[in-house]
């Protein structure tokens, strides 16, 4: 059963973290992007992706994330993710992704790295 | 009655008897004139008429001459000088006395012929006897009263004015106080129940446009404290006007009340007031008017007339003056209330006869002219202009000229009847009201009956027939038959029937001659006018035929019906005869009738025989499943046969159809059936009465004046004047109904009750809704004859139809729902007539307070309000499963639609994809791709490059259907042109990259891309990754592993940077490029396939099987996987394996 990704946005200045719960999937995207676009014109520049509640997460959702990333680098921030399940870290390693994006383990963890 | 003693006197011998007379008639004279009072008119009468068998003239004449002016025998005396001077031979004081007594009311030309035939030749006698026929009209007139008194209803029996009111009410004032009658109940207000009426003697009554009733009251002669005066009564309630004044004329006695225009004049002492409003006008004494009580008042349009004690005055009223004017004439005379006539001419009452005045002129009208008083009283005109007379000494007609004393009101307690008032109501009845004597109506006889004063003497034959002149044929059993006359109201001739048996029947054959029954079952033939009779030569069946009944054929023959011989038909000397054996059914056959085609109806064993002239045809008559035997037959104008019975009733039979029973009259014997006319049809039914079917009405029993008679009838014989003729033993019977009795009752509501309390009935009724039970009174005025009236009532709203016919002059209505009703009751007369329109009165019933329309209303505004809420939630409802049922139709159009599209896109992205893998030295190649939808992002593609090497793309488009299916044929497209372009894959992706990044960015897409070179030569493979799954490599001994080899999607980021990956592979090795569907699938719980299980499954089992079957177990285990649920992304497979190369 496809469950719709919810967002909990949680500010830890000056790190933002957004917990998914659910898929993380293409059709995600819209609200994804929008929770994100909100928080970085409330200036967020560091975001931590904390990935605990995902069951799913599909090249559709990584793409999102890609993108997510894409616009933070734009603008100078940094991201992380935290809490992957390794499926999904394999995933996210395979596209590259790494290569950019720290992975933690936990949200904790993320925000004290980026905090640092 | 006789005198006993005088009679006895007689008897004893002739020579004592005439001694007696003489000795009366020389002796008693002086005693007469001096003490007439004491004198007995049967005295006079006996002597005279001994006189007059004595031929005494001289003494007659002397004996009349003297007692001439004694009432009411003036004009019995006046005949009586007449005929003595005619007898000694002064034959012109005859004639001048006999002028005298028509003037005097003599009206009997049958005793003119009888007594003064002699006179016949003299044309002055002629000129008299045509006056007398003349003045027949009225005097032969006869006149039924049906007095009304305490007894019935009455206040008391001494009323003092009648009059009619709008609503067709007789109001009576009277010594006591005021009814009202409406033919079925006394509507009392007396002074003992209404107090307001303070005076006695009710004189003048009158009722003024608006309804309300103006009384005159005269002084209490009992209580000198009470005096008379003005009441009015409006709606139920009595009150007193001018109680203390100012007004003089109306201090006192008020004897006369009229309405004229709006105005109400009043009648007093020494005065005259008019009321218009609030107006009071007054004439008096010093206007002009004479002295004295006014005694009566007529209110014309200019000219109001005052009858007073002091003469007759004109207040004329013309030009906007007034002139009040005293006639000379009548100066000292007590008038009273004068009428205008027909003829424009104005009567007047007076206590010294009637005076009549016309052009100025006054004659008077007194005991000269026939009178019975001088003292006139009142006054009346009908409406065929007969005069009616109210006198001290009774009440008389008067027509043409002829005065009549209508005997029915000639005295009351043993005094000459006083009459107070008279009013002809507007349909043609009398009311006179009698001092002490009550009210009486009065009203033309519709019933006469001649006997021996008239010629008819008995036992007569019960049969009466048409002399060809008109007139009547009656006979005698004993053979003397008597021609009647019509016009004289008398026997006029007499004839023997030559026969030695008595008379049993006999009727017209339609010329001269008489058909005559004898007893002992002979014929003869009989001429009224020569008196010769003859004998018919019909041959009779051996023994003679009983009871005959004769019905001529109109071709100068006849047919009997006989009760044992079947039927005979004679003409010209010719009998036939038709018995049992002929085809009738009876020999019975009783009354025979000819219809007017010719058809002869006569009876039938269970029914009536129909006989065409050649054969006899049954029909049966059946009520209530009994067989009934025909007895009479009677052809109405429309062709309708009319059968009555002996016992069923009545029959009808239409031209073409069965005789059918007529409910009108269900049971009983019909042994007459009569035709009158227009269409009336006059019946007589053994032992119930006679009936008759108005043209206009229903058949009604029995009949106004005829229900004395109906078992002593057997024939009735109606003539062209619509008078039916009939006799019985001893009388000849006239009945003809008058036009008036045909009017319909007009139906009043006379009083509503409810709850107990009286409620006026000019107001539409308004009741609560716990006081809903209703009780309405009701009438039929006709008073012809009241008791015959007859009521429908319905109410509408309640009741779907009218009521059954009742003679209840009451209904009541219990627990009336509430709601809005119209009461109506229509009336019927005595004739079956109905009153055409009914008398109606809106009932209300009031709702309670939880029924009001205020309550009703809220409730139903709540009811509306929960009702819309309902409604509206509903259609919410509704429009929501509507709006999905409506998505769901599009979606399914739409889907049909997008289906067709996308399996054409399928097709075209199908025809994008490599349909076969190319041959390649030292690999062998497999691929396939399996969107998720029907079209997909997925794609693969082969590249045959320069140098032999082969590109081999495996790409993955992030979004499914249509976007993807488009951006990987563009992709596709890229990639092959880009491969060409580069060797290296690396670098390829990175340029497809720059190529594709801001187009994807825009559209937030990106590309998963894996490009491998093969190079055939050393079978190396070089591949570079962007955001694709990295090739798994397995080893022909099982090792299975996914190479390190990664980079951003295509369209991920402009700056991703990608790097190549080279493997060498060996024969049996297989590098297999995925798509991330594989991986990413899932099971129905749940589970991620994973990279691992590929690995395993690569892994294991038989690793020499040609690429296309690794390829194939690859699709097959990751669907086994999914269990066939649905696949959530595209799967791509690409099996590259290391073969030998070939020579």
């Amino acid at each position: 059963m496809w469950q719709p990704l919810e967002i909990e946005a949680v500010q830890h200045a000056p790190v933002s973290v957004m917990r998914v719960r659910g898929d993380f999937t293409a059709e995600s995207g819209d609200a994804f992007n929008e929770v994100f676009r909100q928080l970085a014109g409330d200036g967020a520049r560091c975001f931590v992706v904390d990935f605990a509640g995902i069951k799913h997460l599909n090249s559709g959702g990584l793409a999102v994330l890609v993108g997510m990333l894409s616009e933070i680098q734009d603008t100078g921030g940094t991201l992380a993710f935290s809490s992957m399940a390794s499926h999904f870290k394999r995933m996210t390693h395979i596209i590259g992704l790494t290569d950019y994006v720290t992975v933690y383990h936990s949200e904790q963890e993320a925000i004290a790295g980026l905090s640092s | 009655m006789e005198d006993a003693n005088t009679g006895e006197l007689f008897r004893r011998g002739p020579a004592f008897s005439l001694a007696l007379i003489i000795a009366l008639c020389l002796f008693s004279a002086p005693a007469i004139s001096t003490a007439e009072e004491q004198s007995s008119p049967l005295d006079l009468d006996e002597a005279c008429q001994r006189f007059r068998e004595q031929r005494l003239w001289d003494e007659l004449l002397q004996t009349a001459t003297r007692h001439a002016a004694l009432e009411p025998d003036r004009v019995a005396h006046t005949v009586r000088m007449a005929e003595a001077l005619m007898e000694l031979g002064d034959e012109s004081g005859a004639l001048d006395r006999l002028e005298d007594a028509v003037r005097l009311g003599l009206a009997d030309v049958g005793l003119l012929n009888e007594r003064f035939g002699r006179l016949a030749p003299n044309p002055r006698f002629q000129a008299i006897a045509g006056d007398a026929a003349r003045a027949l009209a009225t005097v032969n007139r006869e006149w039924r009263a049906r007095q009304y008194g305490a007894k019935d209803g009455l206040i008391d029996n001494n009323p003092r004015s009648v009059q009619q009111l709008r609503d067709g009410r007789i109001a009576i004032g009277s010594e006591n106080g005021l009814v009202l009658f409406d033919g079925a109940r006394f509507e009392t207000y007396s002074h003992f129940s209404e107090p307001s009426i303070a005076g006695d003697y009710l004189y003048g009554v009158a009722e003024d446009d608006r309804g309300r009733i103006w009384i005159g009251s005269w002084d209490d002669t009992r209580d000198p404290n009470v005096s008379g005066g003005l009441f009015v009564l409006e709606q139920n309630t009595i009150r007193r006007l001018f109680a203390d004044g100012p007004h003089q004329a109306i201090a006192g006695s008020v004897k006369a009340v009229a309405h004229s225009s709006g105005s109400v004049f009043v009648g007093g002492r020494d005065g005259v007031l008019e009321i218009r409003g609030e107006q009071v006008t007054a004439w008096g004494v010093d206007d002009g008017l004479p002295a004295g009580q006014v005694l009566g008042l007529l209110a014309e349009e200019d000219v109001i007339w005052v009858g007073s004690e002091g003469g007759l005055v004109r207040i004329g009223r013309e030009s906007g003056g007034e002139a009040v004017s005293v006639f000379k004439e009548l100066g000292g005379v007590r008038c009273f209330t004068p009428v205008r006539l027909r003829s424009g001419v104005l009567a007047v009452p007076t206590d010294k006869g009637l005076y009549l005045l016309a052009e100025g002129r006054f004659t008077r009208l007194g005991r000269d002219d026939g009178l019975p008083s001088d003292q006139v009283v009142c006054l009346a005109e009908d409406q065929r202009g007969t005069l009616w007379i109210g006198t001290t000494r009774g009440l008389v007609v008067r027509s043409e000229g002829r005065t009549a004393l209508i005997e029915a009101v000639i005295e009351q307690s043993g005094e000459p009847a006083k009459i107070e008032a008279i009013v002809v109501t507007e349909r043609g009845s009398v009311w006179a009201a009698v001092r002490l004597g009550g009210v009486y109506a009065v009203e033309e006889r519709s019933m006469v009956a001649f006997g021996r004063e008239s010629g008819i003497e008995g036992p007569l034959v019960k049969s009466v027939a048409f002399a060809p002149d008109g007139n009547l044929v009656v006979a005698r059993r004993s053979g003397e038959i008597s021609i009647w006359d019509k016009q004289a109201a008398r026997v006029r001739r007499e004839a023997k029937i030559d026969a030695d048996h008595e008379i049993k029947k006999f009727c017209g054959l339609g010329g001269d001659d008489l058909l005559v029954t004898l007893r002992n079952r002979e014929l003869r033939l009989f001429n009224p006018e020569t008196g010769r009779t003859s004998d018919i030569d019909i041959e009779m069946p051996d023994g003679g035929c009983s009871s005959m009944y004769p019905e001529i054929d109109r071709q100068g023959g006849f047919f009997l019906g006989t009760f044992s011989c079947g039927l005979l038909h004679w003409k010209d000397g010719k009998t036939t005869h038709w018995g049992l054996d002929a085809g009738l059914t009876t020999v019975q056959t009783s009354n025979v009738m000819l219809d007017r085609s010719g058809v002869l109806w006569t009876k039938g064993a269970g029914g009536m025989t129909r006989f065409d002239g050649d054969e006899f045809t049954l029909m049966p008559l059946v009520r209530d499943g009994v067989e009934c035997v025909s007895w009479n037959y009677a052809e109405d104008l429309e062709g309708t046969l009319w059968v009555g019975t002996w016992g069923c009733g009545l029959f009808k039979k239409t031209a073409t159809g069965r005789p059918e029973p007529d409910d009108q009259l269900d049971r009983g014997v019909v042994t007459a059936l009569v035709p009158g006319v227009d269409g009336d049809m006059w019946m007589v039914v053994w032992g119930q009465g006679v009936f008759l079917a108005h043209r206009s009405g229903e058949l009604v029993e029995p009949l106004v004046g005829l229900h004395d008679y109906s078992s002593e009838l057997v024939v009735l014989t109606a003539d062209e004047d619509g008078a039916v003729w009939f006799a019985d033993a001893e009388r000849l019977f006239r009945f003809m109904y008058q036009e008036q009795d045909l009017e319909p009752p007009r139906p009043i509501i006379a009083s509503i009750t409810a709850a107990s309390a009286q409620l006026p009935v000019i107001r539409p009724l308004v009741v609560a809704h716990d006081e809903n039970d209703i009780e309405i009174l009701y009438a039929g005025i006709w008073w012809r004859d009241e008791n015959k009236v007859r009521f429908r009532t319905r109410m509408v709203g309640l009741d779907d139809d009218w009521s059954p016919v009742t003679d209840r002059a009451d209904v009541r209505y219990r627990n009336l729902p509430p709601g809005r009703y119209r009461f109506e009751v229509t009336a019927r007369n005595g004739y079956g007539i109905w009153s055409p329109e009914p008398a109606t009165i809106s009932v209300r019933v009031l709702p309670p307070w939880w029924e009001t329309w205020w309550f009703r209303g809220l409730a139903v505004l709540a009811a509306l309000a929960m009702m819309s809420l309902v409604v509206w939630w509903q259609v919410r409802k509704y429009r929501r499963r509507k709006d999905r049922e409506v998505a769901q139709q599009l979606d399914a159009a739409e889907r049909e639609r997008i289906d067709k599209d996308l399996a054409l896109g399928r097709e075209i992205q199908t025809g994008l994809l490599p349909a076969e893998a190319p041959q390649l030295d030292g690999f062998e190649l497999a691929g396939k791709s399996l969107p998720a939808r029907e079209v997909g992002g997925d794609f693969f593609t082969y590249v045959p490059l320069e140098g032999g090497g082969l590109g081999v793309a495996v790409g993955d488009v992030s979004g499914k259907s249509v976007p993807g299916a488009l951006y990987m044929a563009v992709s596709s497209s890229l990639v092959e042109a880009e491969a060409r372009r580069f060797g290296d894959p690396a670098e390829m992706l990175g340029a497809l990259n720059q190529r594709l990044h801001e187009r994807l960015k825009r559209r937030r897409m990106f590309v998963a891309l894996l490009y491998a070179i093969l190079d055939p030569q050393d079978r190396t493979v070089r591949l570079a990754c962007a955001g694709q799954v990295p090739p798994l490599l397995v080893r022909g001994d099982g090792d299975a592993g996914f190479l390190e080899a990664r980079g951003l999607p295509i369209g991920g980021m402009k700056s991703a940077v990608y790097r190549n990956t080279e493997v060498s592979l060996a024969v049996g090795d297989s590098l297999v490029l995925l798509s991330d569907g594989v991986v990413e699938a899932e099971s129905p719980d749940g589970e991620i396939y994973g990279f691992e299980r590929l690995e395993k499954l690569l892994s294991e089992g038989d690793q020499n099987r040609a690429c296309a079957a690794t390829l194939e177990r690859i699709l097959d285990d990751v669907n086994r996987f999914s269990e066939g649920g649905e696949q959530l992304d595209d799967v791509t497979v690409v099996v590259i394996q290391a073969a030998e190369k070939r020579a």
